[in-house]
């Protein structure tokens, strides 16, 4: 049921994404809804649901983008695979932790895709990469906890367990 | 130390396949995905519009105003043109000049942009079955807008000239100097190209030169804002305010057929 409605809430944002409107943008930049949800995934799901999340999330945001390249599909499972192992070292529990997460990997995100494109011959000025780069990042922590109250909506209830005896201890 | 199972050598071939057969049906499943969210994104974008429209009500009120009192003023020049017009197709019938038919294009409304800020483009409701194909043009009322690079059923995708994968081979109107017009992924694009001793002045409107016949000849590009040299010595390059405005395009023309 939770994984249900999480995955509409990902079908919703990827929709959401291409049609935001001009004046939620800050310096013409919008917040990265997909990367957020993929981000949220990895935080309150299983290893399989978080990457079926973010390989859904990247395919979403292929999809809509003009790239010829699928570097979003790719990406977004090896993003949610780093923050799996990382959160088994360290706890994420705390809110600005998360966020900190979140803007650690939006950064991460938008520096690859940034070389990606200069590795291609094409010509950014510095200013513009590092306003994409920065503000993106930003926005993308800023708007990470909205979406990772949709993971909360409905409560991780546990399989239930098989009482066990003292003499099975 | 890292250690490396059976049982995670198998998960982690697990994952990397799953990821490659993903990566792999990406390019099929891009046009039944757009045309199955053409719908919830037309009603995305009617939303987006109508809530803005209510965010925004008192500036819009007074921007109505203003813009009847325009209209009023370009009903009356647009009357002096027509008239100027009709002497000149009577001029040149009269001279046996060539007719050259306009271009033929497809009005299409703007119901998605691009998803991040490394890339520049637009979605709009018009497809193939509206005759649009790939590698058209698009343009506005006002000048050059971009390229269908993906055509879907009933929805295409197009590659702003904001975008610096899309290349414009373009002159400067007043001494046809040429060069080619990239995007910047900012509100300017860049002209390179330009030979070292190129008179190129502020103001100097830059059209596309119609060279490598994806765009037709003539469509403004912009205005040159500022002008500099390249880092190698070697060319000039100038900085284009483009004449749309790119960043919140709502509707476009795509030309189906260029002028013969």
């Amino acid at each position: 049921m939770r994984n249900l409605f999480f995955l509409a809430v990902v079908l919703f944002f990827g929709i959401l994404q291409a049609a935001l409107p001009d004046y939620v943008k800050f310096f013409g930049i919008k917040p990265d809804l997909l990367l957020a949800g993929s981000i949220s995934a990895s935080l309150a799901f299983s290893s399989g649901w978080a990457l079926f999340f973010s390989i859904l999330c990247g395919l979403l945001k292929d999809i809509y983008g003009p790239g010829p390249l699928y570097i979003n599909t790719l990406l977004f499972p090896f993003w949610s695979l780093l923050i799996i192992k990382f959160s088994r070292k360290v706890s994420l529990d705390y809110g600005p932790a998360r966020c900190g997460t979140a803007f650690t990997i939006a950064l991460l995100h938008n520096i690859f895709c940034c070389l990606t494109l200069i590795y291609l011959g094409k010509v950014i000025p510095l200013g513009i990469s590092a306003r994409i780069t920065l503000i993106s990042s930003l926005y993308t922590a800023l708007v990470f906890p909205l979406i990772f109250k949709f993971t909360q909506v409905i409560p991780y209830c546990p399989p239930v367990q098989r009482a066990v005896s003292p003499q099975d201890e | 130390m890292f250690k490396l199972n059976r049982k995670k050598l198998s998960s982690s071939a697990a994952i990397l396949a799953v990821v490659i057969f993903a990566f792999a049906l990406a390019p099929a499943l891009r046009d039944p995905s757009l045309s199955a969210l053409n719908l919830p994104l037309k009603i995305a974008a009617v939303i987006g519009h109508e809530i803005e429209a209510i965010i925004f009500f008192r500036r819009n009120y007074y921007q109505n105003r203003a813009l009847r009192k325009e209209t009023g003023l370009l009903r009356y020049q647009l009357n002096a043109q027509k008239e100027a017009a009709l002497e000149n197709g009577r001029l040149k019938s009269l001279l046996n000049f060539k007719q050259q038919s306009p271009f033929k294009v497809v009005a299409a409304n703007v119901i998605g942009h691009s998803p991040d800020g490394w890339s520049s483009g637009i979605i709009i409701d018009k497809g193939r079955i509206n005759g649009i194909r790939r590698g058209m043009s698009v343009i506005n009322y006002v000048g050059l807008v971009g390229r269908v690079i993906e055509a879907g059923a009933s929805s295409s995708k197009v590659l702003l000239v904001s975008d610096p994968n899309l290349g414009v081979s373009a002159v400067v109107q007043r001494n046809r100097q040429e060069g080619l017009v990239c995007g910047t992924l900012g509100g300017n694009l860049i002209m390179r190209y330009l030979p070292q001793d190129s008179d190129i002045r502020l103001e100097d409107e830059i059209v596309t030169s119609g060279f490598n016949e994806v765009f037709p000849k003539g469509i403004l590009i912009g205005t040159v804002v500022n002008a500099g040299k390249e880092f190698s010595g070697l060319s000039r390059y100038c900085l284009i305010r483009p004449a749309v405005n790119l960043s919140n395009i709502e509707e476009v023309l795509v030309i189906v057929e260029k002028e013969r």
